[in-house]
């Protein structure tokens, strides 16, 4: 900096005295000694700036937890395309699906996980042989576990604030909305816990009574605000439903979904539309004059009008069509949790459902999945 | 105040500045090239590594599975699976990529459609070795291209992009030959069902 200054004003000296008069650098002559002193602080800062800039860089996948990570990819995802639209869908979600296996001793394990890497085994409270109270606090512990994935997921994932996966093709209407998943954790019952304890679990009812550490909300006020277009569903007896066949062994597992769907309004789609093709014909799409009076000096000639006036009907017409059938989609996919107006299904939503880890009740609920396996 | 420098002086300057301006270049290309590294390494290895995390994951029940039992189990989809495929390789197999060695192999590829499909696999792929004499695996990929459905065949399939169910089977077809199947249950179908079940009639 301090020698791009001194240039400039070199520069400047230059071209008020006339061509003839040679760079004085006064600032160095005058006060030489300081001036190194000042080199040597800069050269340091730089060169502390830079160790810093390479150690964030090298920390990014080593010393943060995979929640931070998530976050991180998320934000960035959520800011970059106000920075430079288009770019959404290139900054990758780094949202690993967490393995959570629910055991009731320290060597048990889940056949649900055979072949997964990173499973974190979760111990519960042991069972007393006619102690009620014991599988009282296994059945909480199990409880928490859930109620912890589940705001962990919507906290992470931006709760219901951050539109992750609109894409430029979207927002043009060049292509349909569909809803896109992150499962954020999938929870396993280690064989070792008993049905008696599998029936007793309620998940709903523990975050409509237990609060957030931390926090005076308890995890149902936390996670339905009311303001954004949210709902939270835990679909009940998922438990039971979720058996899966592995070597003839019958397994629970659960998996917590956040889907987003996001149906773009007819007249942005047209709006973007008018201003990406830059014709007045699109214009006509969008009831406002002014839009038409600003893109229409882009036309040159007679000639270039018919044919940018046809493409703009045409693109118009498919971004209707798009925004349309993209709106359909949210309504089926938000229509029976949003309680308020139709419209407000319409405009899309943002869900986090607990379900069953299969294909039936996953596929139907996601048409992508995002995050790594 | 100011006076003018000698020819030693400017050439002390010019060299200095000179000095300064590769090292503050250089430094930019050192920070922006690490960045660069960095983004770009997470965008690569993030597809292969779900890749890879998905054949050691059927790898694993295929391992644990038992001579004439048969499983089934979801296998969830990631971002750009679409472009990777499952196929499988008898030990008699010629063709098979390298990597496969002596013995049969299941093998999870990148789609490249300038090579051949071992080829692919070779340069591409990720392998794991299969115990049993064959592997077989059996599919319609729900790639969108027609030429992909083509080239790739039954014998394969494509990744979901959502989530699908395998079904695996490990049987004995004679007293030498132990196969290992995998084949794939559309997942697609059920979605489409789904979104026409749900899709408003006549609301456009």
């Amino acid at each position: 900096m301090l020698l791009l200054s001194e240039q400039l004003f070199c520069l400047y000296v230059k071209l008020w005295e006339g061509n003839g008069y040679k760079c004085p650098c006064f600032v160095r002559n005058m006060n030489r000694k300081g001036q190194t002193v000042g080199w040597i602080i800069a050269i340091v800062l730089a060169v502390a700036a830079l160790l810093i800039l390479l150690a964030f860089l090298n920390q990014i996948d080593e010393d943060y937890s995979s929640d931070e990570i998530c976050r991180l990819s998320v934000l960035g995802r959520a800011t970059a395309a106000e920075a430079i639209p288009g770019t959404q869908q290139n900054v990758p979600l780094q949202c690993t699906t967490k393995k959570i296996c629910l055991t009731g001793t320290s060597k048990g394990s889940c056949s649900q996980f055979v072949g997964e890497k990173n499973v974190v085994n979760v111990e519960l409270p042991s069972l007393k042989a006619n102690d009620l109270s014991s599988v009282e606090q296994q059945t909480r512990e199990i409880e928490r576990v859930m109620a912890e994935s589940m705001y962990s997921c919507w906290r992470t994932l931006g709760e219901g604030k951050l539109d992750l996966f609109s894409t430029t093709l979207k927002e043009f209407g060049f292509s349909q909305s569909q809803s896109t998943c992150v499962i954020c954790s999938r929870v396993a019952l280690a064989d070792d816990i008993s049905q008696t304890i599998v029936s007793r679990i309620n998940v709903s009812r523990y975050m409509e009574k237990n609060t957030v550490p931390g926090s005076s909300l308890t995890y149902m006020q936390a996670l339905t605000d009311g303001v954004t277009n949210t709902y939270l569903t835990f679909k009940e007896g998922a438990l039971e439903k979720s058996n899966i066949e592995l070597g003839g062994v019958s397994t629970n597992e659960l998996a917590f979904v956040f889907m987003q769907v996001k149906a773009e309004k007819v007249s942005e789609v047209l709006e973007k539309q008018a201003a990406l093709v830059g014709i007045a014909g699109a214009g006509t799409f969008i009831a406002r004059p002014s839009a038409i009076a600003a893109t229409s000096r882009f036309l040159f000639s007679g000639q270039g009008l018919i044919v940018a006036g046809v493409a703009a009907v045409a693109v118009g017409g498919t971004g209707t069509y798009n925004a349309l059938r993209s709106q359909d989609v949210a309504v089926g996919y938000c229509g029976p949790f949003v309680t308020k107006t139709q419209s407000n299904a319409k405009e899309g939503c943002s869900l986090l459902q607990g379900l069953p880890y299969s294909v039936n009740d996953i596929g139907k609920l996601c048409r992508y999945i995002e995050g790594n396996v | 105040m100011i006076r003018k420098l000698g020819k030693k002086g400017e050439k002390d300057i010019l060299l200095e500045n000179f000095i300064g301006s590769v090292i503050g270049i250089l430094a930019l290309v050192m920070i922006f090239g690490y960045g660069i590294y960095k983004v770009y390494g997470i965008f690569i290895s993030q597809e292969a590594k779900n890749a890879q995390n998905t054949l050691e994951r059927i790898s694993a029940k295929l391992d644990v599975l038992e001579e004439g039992k048969q499983t089934s189990f979801p296998v969830q989809g990631f971002r750009g699976a679409k472009d990777w495929f499952l196929i499988g390789w008898n030990e008699t197999d010629a063709t098979r990529p390298d990597k496969c060695y002596f013995g049969s192999c299941l093998c999870i590829c990148h789609i490249d459609r300038g090579s051949g499909v071992a080829a692919m696999c070779q340069v591409k792929g990720i392998c794991n070795k299969v115990n049993y004499e064959s592997m077989v695996v059996e599919g319609i990929s729900d790639a969108k291209d027609p030429s992909l459905k083509t080239f790739l065949q039954s014998s394969s399939f494509t990744l979901p992009e959502s989530i699908a169910e395998l079904n695996m089977e490990v049987r004995r077809l004679n007293s030498n030959v132990v196969m290992a199947r995998i084949s794939y249950n559309q997942p697609i179908q059920a979605l489409l069902d789904h979104i026409n079940k749900i899709t408003p009639k006549g609301d456009k």
